[in-house]
């Protein structure tokens, strides 16, 4: 397969004029210093881009081409890179020559000679387009997901004013109403979120919804309701069937189990192991358990839709003397998707 | 106690308004608008749940200062509580949408316990 005209460089591309030839050729702008971060080589698309007189951002002067607030950021960056040798890379905004800033990628990587950094070469690129893109992407996605949060009041509106005019519908009415807001709670936990709207624990954990579902019942001293969890990957896959779940038990722990009074516990744990995730839900000190299980209720059948139809997983109960004692087991995969399958950034 | 809701959303109204009702609020109005609004400060309500987009644009905050400096606590109620960022004068508490009913009880009991404590003018 070898070739004659892989073998060695053309002559044309050898030495300094070669050198050019190459990089003014390349789409990118492309600049290079010495060991010291001293720029003396920027090739011709950083002029044509930037609209500078040749040689005018030699040495340091090329940070005068970056915003004001990108200027200190890349300082510290290229500084750190001259420091230890590692790789460059920053994003900033570029001054057109029309004035226009414009996002661009830098990199650049060193050149070593007999195990000394002789060289750095770097390039620009323009990401402007795409930067943009992206961030239009990320404000609709954010604002479709604050109209579905307003949906989510309009629904629970509409079966308000249907239990109104219903009067015996109404305690069903109400408990629907509860279903459909903690689902909202559950799209609320795995949305996209800015980092402003960002929860205090990680939107992408089990620990996470645990906590935002049990909060209403929990007391002020935080000593009802105990959570413990091993870090388990969670997304709006698992998030809306487990929040179901997780709303029916404590909901029925609220009416007849230990969050019915004021001395009862809650202990709830969640672990993985074999790609199985067991959440272990523990009452006890509530009411007194009745000797026989209470008989099976709506709530009860639409946990056992969740956890077999849509979890893929299995539930137990035990009525303990002290309390119920629920074992939820479900595949790690049908809490989140796979990794390599998901959008990558 | 006495409120008013700031919704142009009239089904989300129905939702504040059941959920204050039941805890003992009376929901004396419902406003879409900025006009609407303010023609309930004439009745003198002790509290305001007030959305940020409403029929008129993004008048929710203007709507609630001018409110607040007539004696009325305000609660903003919000699917997107980021927009508030920096508009939030008055220090309001902000609650998400959908409501959550046993935050914005704890939120009114608060606002309760205070109003009664100081007793305004009127």
């Amino acid at each position: 397969m070898a070739d004659a005209r892989d073998q060695a460089t053309p002559a044309f591309l050898a030495g300094e004029a070669g050198f050019r030839v190459l990089t003014d050729a390349m789409p990118q702008m492309v600049w290079s210093t010495q060991p010291d971060g001293y720029h003396d080589y920027y090739n011709a698309q950083w002029y044509a881009f930037t609209g500078v007189p040749e040689g005018s951002t030699d040495g340091e002067e090329w940070n005068g081409m970056f915003h004001p607030d990108d200027q200190e950021r890349a300082w510290a960056r290229w500084r750190h890179s001259l420091e230890t040798g590692e790789p460059y890379e920053i994003e900033y905004r570029l001054r057109r020559h029309d004035g226009a800033y414009r996002w661009t990628l830098g990199r650049a990587l060193p050149v070593y000679q007999d195990g000394r950094i002789v060289r750095w070469i770097g390039t620009c690129t323009d990401i402007h387009e795409a930067k943009s893109n992206a961030e239009q992407l990320e404000v609709l996605s954010r604002e479709l997901s604050h109209r579905i949060k307003n949906i989510f009041s309009v629904i629970v509106g509409l079966v308000e004013l249907t239990g109104r005019a219903f009067g015996d519908a109404r305690p069903a009415l109400r408990d629907l109403s509860e279903r459909i807001l903690s689902l909202g709670r559950a799209h609320n936990f795995a949305r996209p979120h800015s980092e402003a709207s960002q929860p205090a624990l990680p939107t992408s954990q089990l620990h996470g919804l645990l906590v935002e579902l049990l909060t209403p019942y929990q007391t002020a001293d935080g000593g009802r309701i105990e959570i413990r969890s091993e870090e388990i990957a969670l997304d709006d896959r698992g998030a809306t069937p487990l929040a179901l779940v997780i709303h029916e038990l404590a909901t029925n722990a609220a009416k007849y189990g230990a969050l019915a009074g004021e001395d009862g516990h809650l202990a709830v744990r969640a672990s993985l192991a074999d790609g199985v995730v067991t959440i272990d839900w523990r009452e006890s000190g509530g009411s007194p358990v009745a000797d026989a299980p209470r008989p099976e209720g709506f709530g009860s059948k639409l946990i056992a839709l969740s956890v077999g139809r849509q979890l893929a997983g299995q539930i137990a109960r035990v009525w303990e003397p002290d309390g119920l004692h629920v074992t939820l087991t479900v595949p790690e995969a049908s809490l989140a998707r796979a990794r390599d399958s998901r959008v990558s950034g | 106690m006495r409120a008013i809701i700031v919704e142009d959303e009239f089904l989300a109204a129905i939702h504040a308004e059941s959920v204050l009702e039941r805890s003992g609020v009376e929901v004396i109005g419902m406003a879409e608008d900025a006009a609407g609004a303010l023609a309930y400060a004439a009745l003198m309500p002790q509290l305001a749940l007030v959305d940020l987009n409403l029929r008129d644009g993004f008048t929710g905050p203007k709507i609630a200062h001018s409110l607040a400096r007539a004696g009325v606590q305000i609660i903003f109620v919000t699917a997107n509580p980021g927009q508030l960022e920096g508009l939030n004068e008055i220090g309001s508490p902000v609650i998400e949408k959908p409501i959550d009913e046993s935050r914005l009880l704890e939120t009114v009991a608060q606002i309760r316990s205070r109003v009664e404590a100081a007793p305004s003018s009127h």
